[in-house]
């Protein structure tokens, strides 16, 4: 589905919103104009909550392709939780579609480390996430969550 | 609550003094922010709820355009697709089920 930039820069706008009325330190959302004429957003947050090593990071990146007449489309995302003071990660990506494609058969993959930096599988096979508020949820969802993030049964791509 | 990092629509009820049915509402309403972690479960932030309690939920506003062209990202960086994968076949199989 293609939006006008108009859109895009709403729906950035409400991204932020939605994590900093949950809670979250979300720096102004400011939307970018790449020199490949795509455009895109990258916006990490604080999350409430324990701070000890450090305070859970999530960050919401996108890049649109342009359109037809000034619109836009998304085709790569990258949804990130590092919960610091739980030790463990969480993520959904859709980047490199034509390599993933190519040797996975899929678009989206996901990451899952139950201990961070310690994954016992570098990619798991992925859906994919249609918004970015679809994508933030799921990984709150995750974070609010105590007990284990079920990477086990997720299926690893390799 | 001060222990707690997150509040379940019960716990809410019992501060406002209003039924768990009000606070669904508000939650389905979007006047209280809450984390949907299936489809009868919610979780709200306890900072969500300070806020919500101050009257200082923000209105959702478009984020404002860079001034300038900067070099497009990499999402991912660093991070290569696997060299060897499933066959095709079995991820449609994976897909399906």
């Amino acid at each position: 589905m293609s939006e006008s930039l108009a859109q895009v820069a709403a729906y950035l706008g409400g991204l932020a919103v939605y994590l900093r009325n949950l809670g979250a330190e979300v720096p102004e959302p400011l939307l970018e104009r790449y020199d490949t004429g795509e455009i895109g957003f990258a916006v990490t947050a604080e999350l409430p909550g324990p701070t000890d090593p450090k305070p859970t990071v999530i960050t919401a990146q996108e890049i649109w392709n342009p359109a037809a007449a000034g619109r836009f489309e998304r085709a790569e995302y990258g949804y990130d939780l590092i919960d610091y003071p739980a030790n463990r990660r969480r993520a959904f990506h859709m980047h490199d579609v034509p390599a993933y494609l190519a040797r996975l058969g899929v678009t989206a993959h996901e990451h899952c480390e139950e201990v961070l930096g310690k994954p016992t599988c570098d990619h798991y096979l992925g859906l994919p996430v249609y918004t970015g508020y679809e994508g933030l949820n799921a990984l709150l969802a995750a974070w609010s969550d105590p007990g284990p993030l079920g990477c086990a049964g997720l299926r690893c791509a390799r | 609550m001060q222990d707690k990092q997150f509040l379940s629509p019960n716990d809410i009820a019992s501060e406002l003094s209003v039924s768990a049915s009000t606070v669904l509402r508000l939650i389905h309403e979007q006047r209280l922010p809450a984390i949907r972690v299936s489809e009868r479960i919610y979780r709200i932030p306890v900072a969500a709820f300070e806020k919500y309690k101050a009257g200082a939920l923000e209105s959702p506003s478009p984020a404002r355009m860079s001034p300038e062209i900067k070099k497009r990202p990499s999402i991912g960086a660093g991070e290569p697709p696997p060299e060897v994968g499933e066959s095709a076949e079995v991820v449609a199989r994976v897909r399906s089920a």
